[in-house]
């Protein structure tokens, strides 16, 4: 069963620029897209900066109203239904901002807690384990203002937590989050998944979607350019792998020629050694033709890996700027 | 009953944010003083009566009148600003239960603001508080209140949807003290002032507790004052219902429930 269902998703922006003649312009953030979400799934949502995420996000948590198309969350119209939808959702957004920072934690759970309509026996139990969960029982009846970034950040997500929502939505959760903590949300999301809750999911951390998601999609100036399991994605770049190769005592002509021969290589020099990254689906014939250019005795180490969700968004968003 | 309850608690919460502000500590504290201060300077020979009527009422009113424009015109604007906007007003709690319980807030810090001017005039001028109709007084009292919530919950929804709106409040902060009577009798007032005066409760709030100080000689004249000024609330509360459903669509339309 699908919890999100969006189809031809237009959405505009109008602006004012300039000060004294001022003229209108218009934002196409999203260009008509597609997508559903499963009951039960983590979605992410990938893509550079301005590609139309947080759009996404404010319109599916009834923030923002669409330009045009349909949107359903739970089955509702998010555009006439949604207060339908508006208590069985949550959504946190990443970053300090989003609470009162001269009430303690405990009082902005409790604010908030009440305008989800929270009976109070509820409310107390559930902010006192919301408080463990995000670790902050020990400094839950301070100020919000004398709190670090990554103390708000984690008020954030239990505030989110708080109506024990059906479809939760997470733009950027992790971010200011330290290691450890990024860690403990990680955990924390894969918890609510077994516990049944559908889960969208934006982050600029490509292994974070990779450990995490259960279908991406990548986003880019209002338009998905792909769908599809990690795995998929990963191998949609074929069997490509990258070769990581570091020479030394290279020569201005040598390097000429190698940059002759292949297109999509990146090249490091230090000092008298020089590291070279090639993108391929043929190991053998790329070491081939290295052997016509360098002599055996400069080559200092020879590794292979295996493509990363992140060398997959970077060539699925190259191949977008080249068309 | 959780509408009541998100009521009272908006209510609570906005009166500890707001006394935690020291603009505001200063117009609740020091403000009274000096309009009470000017009001007396210039009202110093009248009668009693008048010093009730102009002093103690016209700084009452003044100082409930700018603690609820400040907050009004500012509330949503400062829940924007911090990010707190977007998770008010799509809760499943309606925006208006929240932003009505906040302004009963405000009305509780002017009332105590209101108290505080009182007993300062009382002490410091040795004005008589001397009221001619207690009951009326506390009937009209209560219907003052219950207009200055629906005028600034009217103007609050304006605001957010209008940023002209925001400009002319403002500007009308000073003025509405002139144009509805507080400082001295709207018949002074050129006669298309006076039709703005006549569409603005704290008028008719100002002239009903005047008269229930003073003594009422014509009682068909004070009933009728209350009847309108009941009829202007409910207008303001109607408005204000339209308003905020209008705010709620074309905040989504255009994308305004935050700064970014
Ligand atoms: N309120 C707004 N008014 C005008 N333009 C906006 C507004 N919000 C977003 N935009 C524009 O819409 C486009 C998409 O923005 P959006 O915030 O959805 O990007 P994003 O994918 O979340 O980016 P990021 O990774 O930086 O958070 C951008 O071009 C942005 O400038
Ligand atoms: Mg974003």
């Amino acid at each position: 069963m699908s919890v999100v269902e969006v189809s031809n998703l237009k959405r505009n922006y109008k602006t004012h620029i300039g000060v004294f003649r001022r003229k209108k312009k218009i934002t196409e953030a999203l260009k008509g897209i597609d997508f559903s979400i499963n009951k039960g799934e983590i979605f992410g949502l990938l893509g550079p900066n301005g590609a139309g995420k947080t759009t996404t996000i404010k319109i599916l948590t009834t923030l923002l109203l669409p330009t045009n198309g349909n949107v359903r969350v739970l089955g509702y119209n998010v555009d006439g239904e949604e207060d339908k939808i508006r208590n069985r959702i949550n959504f946190i957004f990443g970053g300090e901002r989003s609470l009162y920072w001269r009430l303690s934690a405990r009082d902005n759970l409790r604010y908030f807690a009440d305008l989800h309509k929270i009976t109070k026996k509820i409310r107390e139990a559930r902010i006192n384990s919301l408080l463990k969960i995000v670790g902050l029982e020990n400094r839950g009846d301070e100020k919000v203002e004398t709190y670090s970034k990554g103390m708000k950040q984690r008020l954030q997500i239990a505030r989110g937590l708080i109506n024990d929502p059906e479809v939760l939505f997470l733009d950027e959760p992790t971010i200011g989050l330290d290691p450890v903590a990024a860690k403990e949300l990680r955990h924390l999301i894969l918890r609510l998944k077994n516990e049944g809750k559908t889960i969208l999911l934006t982050t600029h951390y490509m292994q974070e979607a990779d450990e995490l998601c259960d279908r991406i999609a990548f986003i880019n100036n209002g338009e998905i350019l792909r769908i599809g399991t990690p795995e998929d994605i990963k191998g949609s770049i074929e069997k490509m792998r990258i070769l990581s190769i570091c020479l030394q005592n290279v020569s201005n002509e040598q390097m000429k020629n190698v940059k002759e021969k292949f297109k999509n290589i990146k090249i490091n020099n230090k000092e008298n050694t020089t590291n070279i990254n090639i993108e391929t689906g043929d190991i053998f014939l790329v070491l081939n033709k290295l052997s016509e250019v360098f002599e055996e005795y400069q080559f200092l180490t020879i590794n292979t890996r295996q493509a990363t969700l992140e060398d997959a968004y970077i060539h699925l968003l190259q191949g977008d700027k080249h068309e | 009953m959780s509408n009541i309850i998100v009521f009272f608690v908006s209510s609570t919460l906005q009166i500890k944010q707001t006394f935690s502000r020291n603009m505001f500590r200063f117009m609740m504290l020091v403000q009274p003083i000096i309009f009470g201060t000017v009001l007396y300077l210039m009202f110093k020979n009248s009668s009693n009566d008048d010093l009730v009527a102009h002093v103690i009422f016209g700084t009452g009113l003044i100082t409930i009148w700018g603690t609820i424009v400040f907050s009004s015109a500012s509330d949503i604007e400062r829940e924007r600003r911090i990010g707190t906007l977007k998770y008010i007003s799509c809760a499943p709690v309606k925006f208006i239960v929240v932003m009505s319980g906040k302004i009963f807030g405000n009305i509780i810090l002017g009332l105590l603001s209101m108290v505080y001017s009182t007993l300062f005039i009382i002490f410091v001028f040795k004005v008589q508080f001397h009221i001619a109709h207690p009951f009326y007084f506390i009937f009209g009292m209560i219907l003052t209140i219950t207009s200055f919530m629906a005028i600034s919950l009217m103007f609050s929804a304006l605001l957010t949807l209008s940023r002209q709106a925001r400009v002319f409040m403002n500007a009308l902060d000073y003025p509405i003290y002139i144009i509805c009577g507080l400082v001295f009798p709207i018949d002074m007032l050129p006669q298309f002032l006076r039709y703005i005066s006549y569409l603005l409760s704290p008028t008719w709030a100002n002239e009903i507790l005047k008269l229930t100080a003073r003594g009422i000689t014509n009682y068909n004249d004070f009933y009728q004052k209350l009847i309108i000024l009941t009829l202007i609330i409910v207008v303001y509360y109607i408005l204000s219902i339209i308003f905020f459903k209008l705010i709620d669509k074309k905040a989504r339309f255009d994308g305004t429930l935050e700064v970014i």
